[in-house]
């Protein structure tokens, strides 16, 4: 209790300075205000799509139908866990509430792993944007090819001794019975109107369940934004290493959603490297501030920090090695 | 404490040993690609200029990061040698000849390896890349004598094209100071206002650069660096019924490439009680003259501090900077001999002073002058009233120092007028009329364009019933 306490005395101290070197206490929550209002407004909907999604998965997809379409190689199936992106397009507000289903619905822990890293990048809505962004150029190509990668890496390490029980929270343990899973009566062989009232009413609660993730997440994103100053990580170096740290810590705070976020990254195209720039848009939409308060209603907290840790070395490893060795 | 760290070791699974032992390895693997260094350093992304260069081309190198500029030292050369100046924009340097480049010369950039980022990263690949220099052509409007105007432009006699189809005509304009675009105003009849206009001037679709409905703007005049241009602004006011504003000086940014995307459009003085006409860049841009004729005398501004220099002269034009910005001659008014001369003066900039370039007692009206490249001497079109009068005005070099004169071209069957000198300062395109009456050949009421090598002494004619030439670099 008292080492809790003493954390919590020390946070506030530190908020309370970094809130008198920011400038006036009305200035910085009125920017704290907007940044959060922006986020939450560009990411709500998002997750709006990813509840229906996993309502719709409750409601139509069965068990049954996900072992059978699954290849039974485990490489194989976590290959195409990155590809499920293009099946359920959605960026990393909604992705979490899917996977969550998914293994829900008995999907194994490194597919939904590669699913859960992969599908923020690799999904049409992000192509588009980041062709209309960088064209046909190595970023697009490279943004793909790592996030893939990565995506991949990562769920391939869960397939190595990662049992559900130890790496999942309760809500997302695989159901025993997929029928005790329902909140809602059925009868045997629901109507589809059935189903998709079912898929609506279960939408509905995860929205909640997860928008509470999603809101604290947001909070804490706009509070970074308001005290760290973007100029303060930009300033702090343009090298083959630091560059890309920067962007990684950058892609983390600012918490952009991944359709969105090639723009922003085409505005320091210039100026930064181009390994940097490619970890800002594989780095980002796997981990920020947001999705990792939602992977905490999923996974265990010790997992959740190799959710973090793993992707930032390997686009770390990818974009430097990119940096030092490519000339892009 | 480490029975405790020994628990929470203990607690570890399979999983955990394998995602720690994952993490390590990366961070083995990272700290691998460190250590064995950059293969690719410093890249040079873009350069400028490729293929074909004006004579006023700046040499530009856009690097992959930014520079530490004092690193660049001795690594980055041209072959011929030329000398000039290095700045800086952002992480693009920009090198600026002292000197105009030779017409006809190949020149070959060579950035050797060693320059470095303010990373600590360097230029690992030596850079090499060649341009040939084209001859500065002449670009003019045509036909005087009948509308509508167009500009043309030509390489040397018999080499003319049509540059602009304006069905108005085309009332003035401004070639870029790189050569590659002219500026140019165009009456619009649907809105009853002149716009400005943008065209290579290797041709193609010409583009809307400023529309101004209900307003003439007119007489661009593009900044030295080629990211403003300064025009004048006529607004008739018609909803308001209020008749036509004065002249106004208008300033336009450009983006930073300057291709025509127009960034900001505001007056050039914030104070509206000021007339302005005539914008005339300092060569460095940070300042612009005008002439204020409610003032009755020129007008020169500091673009970011804004203070002003006030000339008296009551002639009604700007006179021309001195190539090192220090000084600028103009033309002004003066009572001598029972009659008004017209004669000019130099206003030293910084010491505020005036010195006349003449006394009253000799016998010549001065009109146009511009300064040679080195600043020691000024072309003058001028007209004596003794023995050597003519009844058109000839040009003579006048030392800027001493006020000395020397004929340089002296045809009393023609009358000269408008003239410019080409970068290297060895050309002089200028625009002149027959004397009616004259030996000469052609048509007195029609103005032609002649370029004058002031080297072999040469007259070679460009083109007839024109008129405006000037330069593109």
């Amino acid at each position: 209790m008292l080492p809790r306490l003493l954390i919590l005395a020390a946070g506030l101290i530190v908020l309370t300075l970094a809130i008198a070197a920011a400038g006036s206490p009305q200035v910085v929550i009125q920017t704290f205000s907007t940044r959060l209002l922006g986020i939450f407004i560009e990411a709500a909907p998002f997750l709006l799509i990813g509840t229906l999604v996993s309502g719709l998965i409750e409601a139509f997809v069965s068990r049954e139908l996900i072992a059978r379409l699954l290849p039974r190689n485990t490489f194989l199936a976590t290959g195409l866990g990155g590809l499920l992106g293009f099946v359920f397009p959605v960026c990393e507000c909604g992705v979490v509430p899917v996977a969550r289903r998914l293994l829900n619905k008995g999907l194994p822990v490194p597919v939904a792993v590669s699913f859960l890293l992969a599908a923020p990048i690799m999904n049409p809505i992000v192509v588009a944007s980041t062709q209309a962004a960088f064209g046909w150029s190595a970023v697009f190509w490279g943004r793909f090819l790592i996030g893939g990668l990565v995506a991949v890496g990562v769920g391939l390490v869960f397939a190595f001794g990662a049992r559900p029980e130890d790496v999942l929270r309760e809500p997302a343990l695989p159901a025993p019975n997929p029928g005790l899973t329902l909140r809602v009566h059925l009868p045997a062989r629901p109507s589809v109107v059935a189903r998709l009232l079912q898929a609506a009413h279960l939408a509905t609660g995860e929205f909640f369940e997860m928008g509470r993730y999603l809101i604290l997440g947001a909070c804490l994103a706009a509070g970074m934004q308001t005290l760290v100053s973007q100029d303060v990580l930009l300033a702090l170096g343009r090298g083959p290493v630091v560059s890309v740290l920067v962007m990684q810590a950058l892609a983390f705070v600012l918490s952009v959603c991944s359709t969105v976020d090639a723009f922003l990254a085409l505005a320091f195209a210039g100026t930064f490297t181009t390994g940097s720039i490619l970890a800002f848009l594989t780095f980002g939409p796997m981990v920020d501030i947001k999705s990792t308060l939602m992977f905490l209603g999923v996974f265990k907290r010790r997992v959740v920090v190799y959710l973090i840790l793993l992707p930032l070395l390997m686009t770390l490893l990818a974009s430097v090695w990119l940096n030092l060795n490519v000339s892009l | 404490m480490i029975e405790r760290l020994k628990a929470s070791l203990s607690e570890l699974s399979r999983f955990d040993w394998i995602a720690l032992g994952v993490a390590l390895a990366l961070l083995g693997a990272i700290l691998a690609v460190i250590l064995l260094g950059d293969h690719v350093g410093v890249r040079v992304l873009r350069l400028t200029p490729q293929g074909e260069a004006h004579t006023t081309s700046w040499i530009t190198l856009q690097f992959s990061e930014d520079m530490a500029r004092d690193s660049i030292g001795d690594s980055l050369r041209l072959e011929p040698p030329v000398a000039g100046t290095i700045d800086w924009s952002g992480s693009t340097l920009i090198f600026r000849p002292a000197e105009a480049l030779t017409p006809g010369e190949t020149y070959t950039v060579i950035l050797e390896p060693g320059a470095a980022s303010l990373s600590g990263r360097t230029v690992q690949h030596a850079q090499r890349f060649s341009f040939s220099v084209r001859r500065p052509q002449v670009a003019y409007l045509a036909p005087a004598n009948t509308a509508p105007q167009n500009i043309w432009i030509a390489d040397g006699p018999d080499h003319a094209r049509q540059l602009t189809f304006s069905e108005a005509g085309v009332f003035n304009f401004d070639a870029s100071p790189d050569g590659a675009r002219i500026a140019y105003a165009d009456y619009n009849p649907e809105t009853d206002g002149t716009d400005l206009k943008l065209i290579d001037s290797g041709g193609g679709e010409p583009r809307l650069l400023l529309a101004c409905p209900d307003a003439d703007c007119t007489t661009p005049t593009w900044s030295p660096d080629g990211t403003r241009i300064a025009y004048e602004r006529i607004t008739h006011n018609t909803e308001l019924n209020l008749g036509s504003s004065p002249t106004r000086v208008w300033l336009l940014s450009l983006s930073e490439s300057g291709g025509g995307t127009v960034t900001s459009d505001r007056p050039l003085f914030s104070d509206t009680q000021i007339i302005s006409s005539g914008p005339v860049w300092s060569p460095d841009g940070s300042r612009i003259a005008v002439y204020d004729s409610q003032a009755g005398g020129i007008l020169i501004t500091a673009l970011a501090s804004e203070d002003l220099l006030f000339i008296p002269t009551r002639q009604g034009s700007v006179g021309a900077f001195s190539p090192d910005g220090a000084w600028m001659v103009y033309p002004d008014l003066i009572l001598a001999g029972g009659g008004t001369h017209t004669r000019l003066s130099l206003a030293n900039l910084d010491t505020r002073l005036i010195e006349p370039l003449y006394n009253e007692a000799q016998p010549f009206d001065d009109e146009r002058a511009v300064w040679s490249a080195d600043g020691q001497t000024l072309i003058v079109a001028r007209r004596y009233q003794d023995e050597r009068y003519t009844p058109g005005r000839q040009l003579y070099r006048v030392a800027a120092t001493t006020g000395d004169s020397k004929a340089l071209l002296v045809d009393p069957a023609y009358y000269h007028g408008f003239f410019e000198l080409d970068p290297s300062g060895s050309q002089i395109v200028l625009q002149r009329f027959r004397q009616p009456g004259s030996s000469a050949a052609g048509n007195p009421s029609e103005p032609e364009i002649w370029v004058y090598n002031t080297g072999d002494e040469t007259l070679t004619p460009i083109a007839t019933n024109a008129f405006l030439p000037q330069w593109v670099p």
